[in-house]
């Protein structure tokens, strides 16, 4: 048999960590012969803000332009294709409260090349270079790039809002959270765009890489000698005062509130937000990720069942966890002429949890459920430097071993528990246009 | 069935690539495929040839959508509905319906291997089609249709093929339509059922750390015992003929969508299929791709975007075609720059100057696609499904000279005469190609 590490050790992490620079760069590694190529991926996290979170998802677009070395789109191109198609990618991502600023790099091994190339190494330096070294004419990023790249952004976040299930999330969300800053993007907003020029962009990416505590993985056939020769490419001067990361937490909504928008939707999107405040670091966590899958699991959860197999009143309904914000989202796609239906299908399932708990049938096989996944993570690098990432921002970090020790434990009263503490916060359907006259109040 | 009249079973080992694939293949036609690597979960991936397009049986024609009705009903048996059954394995488990195959996926740990093998078995063998359930799934998969009507990928690729195929099965819905729906009954199901789901239509495909012997008894003694096929088979794929013409889909967008659709003749024969496909990705790479002069021009001029240009290329035994375009402000010069760029007589000399960069850049991802089980997955059913072996698909690989990318683009590029699909604001129109 070819299993790795036969258990998830409790205890033992995924990653060897090592504080470099004066605890500025976290450096994590993950060695390993089993992948063909080797990640280099770093990670620029800060707390989502209005406007900042906007330039930075700018930058990103920016540092996927050109270098010093490489000062266009298609010589960058065309040398990552010459490190044997070596996979580049700038992003910002989202997790729970924070906008991460992310450069990812992946490279074949040695192993597998002609000849050694080193390959893993030079990515890194191309990395560095992107970060350290961008294509900025006379000090800044150039008027031409800032311009396209403007506009680009602009039809990008068009184009991801024509997605209805991702407007409806968005839109859900922006609702449910007024004052927080989950309501933010990771691609910040579109009426944000125009108010960065070039010079604003380069000065916004030096305080940024000044202040904030960078979190380096590598992945693959490397040993920890190689990866800080790897990290010490990444040697910049970091301001005195790093940012705080902490977390302001998550408000309470009042009352329940619903909202229905019209859009050119062939069918309603209904999403619905629960708030408990049972995040990542809660105790009651791994009972929370349980009544998830028992809830709203894709196939066999308690709503799958019900709404779509028994009533065949929709074709998708799941729900899913906001880790970092303890928020609960039930969404589904539905005939407007049955929101009702649906909303009381959902609230009737939560109470029972809530007052009966589940089934031991329905605990054991959720449990199964997570856990094979919490073991399957190991199979691909960016689960598991997500799962790390995701912690090590939430300040709670724990081992996939010792989660899954934990779930085998939890009962069906944490469950019941859990159920009983969410409240319905916001409910929100994007209806079609042509639905108006079936829904009360519509214009 | 006995291990002792196989048809044959073979271990091969690519030193390059440091795999090993091993095959198996049983008198009644199911075919094994086992890609043995480390980790901690096991995919099992079921592909049978029973797609959009297999609509003739000997018995009736199906209607449209009827594989894609099959593949939904197949899940409830009369002791409840299997997917409770793989949860109760910790297993998640995927199904999907395409012009030529149905597939299902299971990730499950590797000491429950088995029983989500008997599982995927009783799922595939077991046909239960009481007519109340197939009314209510009826309703379903209408709301399904529903959900992708306003889903720009999805509307696109339909309108692409109307404008490529009009009127010829290839161009309806995989899902069916409203009309057909109506026409898929239990009697109709069970027809596909009979006719499809036999052992020669199947291929298993496994990843993950498994042996092969004991992987191979299991599968034996779970559909070693199956019949081929009747002596009546299934009429090969109607060819799809292109007649290709101009169509404006209608859909709120902040910008349309261009599709160009390229069709070309099918290659007949499966591995000559293959080698197009690989072919055409690569051309299309090298004069489209993001290190092409075309792409940084227009990228610097906004005419298309990062996000949504590309190129997709489906070959088949009956047919044969690509799209490429993406989102852009102006579908009629974009449309007329690709055109004039995929034609343009200087593209053998590209070809062969730029061949190194390409060729890297191919190897990479050549070996990458062996980088983790859903990737080794999916490059072993390209190939299988071609009826070639995965690693012949590496060799080819490793073997494309510049020349037969000439070859390829002379025949499959240069005279093109495209179909044009615009996604966007406005209303329907269909026009005849030279309308």
């Amino acid at each position: 048999m070819l299993l790795e590490n036969p258990r998830a050790d409790e205890g033992i992490s995924d990653f060897e960590s090592r504080a470099m620079h004066d605890g500025r760069l976290w450096l994590h590694v993950h060695a390993s012969q089993r992948y063909k190529s080797t990640t280099v991926d770093l990670f620029l996290p800060t707390l989502l803000q209005p406007r900042r979170a906007t330039g930075l998802a700018l930058i990103a677009r920016l540092l996927e332009r050109g270098t010093q070395a490489h000062p266009d789109l298609r010589a960058l191109n065309r040398y990552t294709d010459w490190l044997y198609g070596a996979n580049y990618f700038a992003a910002t991502q989202r997790f729970g409260a924070y906008q991460v600023l992310r450069l990812h790099l992946a490279a074949v091994d040695d192993r597998f090349l002609p000849q050694p190339e080193s390959l893993g190494l030079q990515g890194a330096q191309l990395l560095s270079d992107v970060l350290l070294r961008p294509h900025a004419p006379q000090g800044v990023f150039g008027s031409a790039w800032v311009e396209q790249e403007r506009l680009a952004h602009k039809k990008s976040i068009a184009a991801s809002m024509e997605d209805r299930s991702v407007r409806a999330q968005r839109r859900c969300i922006q609702i449910m959270c007024p004052n927080e800053p989950y309501r933010l993007s990771a691609d910040g907003d579109a009426t944000e765009v125009d108010l960065f020029d070039g010079r604003q962009l380069t000065e916004l990416l030096a305080s940024h890489t000044r202040q904030s505590v960078a979190h380096l993985y590598v992945c693959g056939d490397v040993d920890m000698a190689q990866a800080m020769q790897m990290s010490e490419l990444f040697a910049w001067e970091r301001a005195d005062n790093l940012e705080s990361l902490a977390d302001t937490g998550s408000a309470s909504q009042q009352h329940p509130q619903q909202v229905i928008e019209f859009g050119d939707a062939s069918q309603g999107r209904l999403m619905i937000g629960h708030r408990g405040g049972i995040h990542l670091g809660h105790p009651e966590y791994p009972a929370f990720l349980l009544l998830n899958v028992i809830l709203g699991g894709e196939m066999v959860g308690r709503l799958y069942r019900r709404v779509r197999e028994l009533e065949g009143l929709c074709y998708h309904i799941a729900s899913y966890i906001e880790p970092m914000a303890g928020f609960l989202f039930v969404e589904a796609g539905i005939e407007v002429a049955n929101l009702d239906r649906v909303q009381q299908h959902i609230a009737d399932e939560l109470t029972a949890l809530g007052s009966a708990g589940p089934t031991d049938e329905e605990l054991d096989n959720a449990r199964l459920v997570i856990q094979h996944r919490l073991n399957a993570i190991a199979d691909h690098r960016d689960a598991l430097v997500h799962f790390d990432l995701q912690r090590r921002l939430a300040q709670a970090q724990i081992s996939r071993g010792r989660l899954a020790s934990i779930l085998s434990e939890v009962d069906a009263d944490q469950i019941r528990n859990v159920a009983a503490q969410l409240r319905r916060d916001t409910t929100y359907l994007l209806a079609p246009e042509t639905a108006a006259e079936v829904v009360p109040g519509a214009p | 069935m006995s291990i002792e009249q196989t048809i044959a079973s073979s271990v091969r080992i690519h030193p390059m690539l440091a795999e090993q694939i091993h095959h198996h293949q049983w008198p009644n036609g199911l075919q094994l495929w086992l890609c043995p690597r480390p980790g901690r979960t096991v995919s099992v991936h079921l592909s049978v040839a029973a797609g959009s397009l297999d609509r003739g049986t000997p018995e009736q024609i199906l209607p449209a959508g009827t594989a894609h009705f099959l593949e939904h009903r197949l899940f409830e048996k009369h002791d409840g509905d299997l997917t409770g059954q793989f949860a109760a394995l910790g297993a998640d488990i995927d199904a999907e319906t395409g012009f030529t195959h149905t597939s299902f996926t299971c990730d499950v740990a590797p000491s429950r291997m088995s029983g989500c093998l008997e599982l995927l078995a009783r799922l595939v063998l077991e046909p239960y089609f009481p007519e109340s359930a197939v009314e209510r799934e009826r309703d379903i998969i209408l709301r399904e249709i529903e959900l992708y009507e306003d889903n720009v990928e999805w509307v696109a690729f339909q309108a692409a093929t109307q404008a490529l195929y009009p009127d010829q099965p290839i161009a309806d819905d995989i899902a069916g339509t409203g009309q057909s729906l109506t026409r898929i009954d239990a009697s109709a199901l069970a027809t596909a059922h009979r006719h499809l789901y036999r052992p020669d239509r199947m291929q298993l495909i496994v990843t993950g750390p498994v042996d092969m012997e004991p992987l191979r008894d299991t599968v034996e003694e779970l559909f070693a015992g199956l019949s081929r096929s009747p002596d009546q088979s299934i009429p090969a794929h109607q060819i799809a003929m292109a007649a290709p013409c101009r169509i404006h889909k209608q859909l709120a967008l902040a910008r349309p969508r261009l599709w160009l659709g390229i069709a070309d003749t099918p290659p007949g024969q499966q591995s000559q299929g293959l080698k197009r496909e690989l072919h055409l990705e690569w051309i299309l790479d090298m004069l489209l791709g993001g290190a092409s002069a075309f792409f940084s021009t227009h990228y610097e001029s906004s005419l298309i975007d990062g996000d949504s240009f590309g190129s997709e290329i489906y070959v088949d035994e009956s047919f044969s075609f690509s799209l490429v375009g993406g989102d852009t402000d102006d579908p009629m010069r974009l449309g007329d720059i690709l055109l004039q760029t995929l034609s343009d007589p200087l593209t053998p000399d590209l070809l062969a100057e730029d061949f190194d960069r390409a060729s890297r850049r191919a190897y990479g991802e050549l070996v990458t696609s062996f980088e983790d089980g859903g990737s080794v997955q999916d490059f072993i059913e390209t190939a299988v499904l071609r009826g070639c072996h995965p690693f012949d698909l590496v060799d080819l690989v490793l073997n494309t000279g510049a020349d037969d990318l000439i070859s390829t683009w002379q025949t499959s590029l240069r005279d093109c005469e495209p179909a044009w699909t615009v996604v966007g604001p406005g209303l329907d129109v269909t026009e005849g190609a030279d309308g």
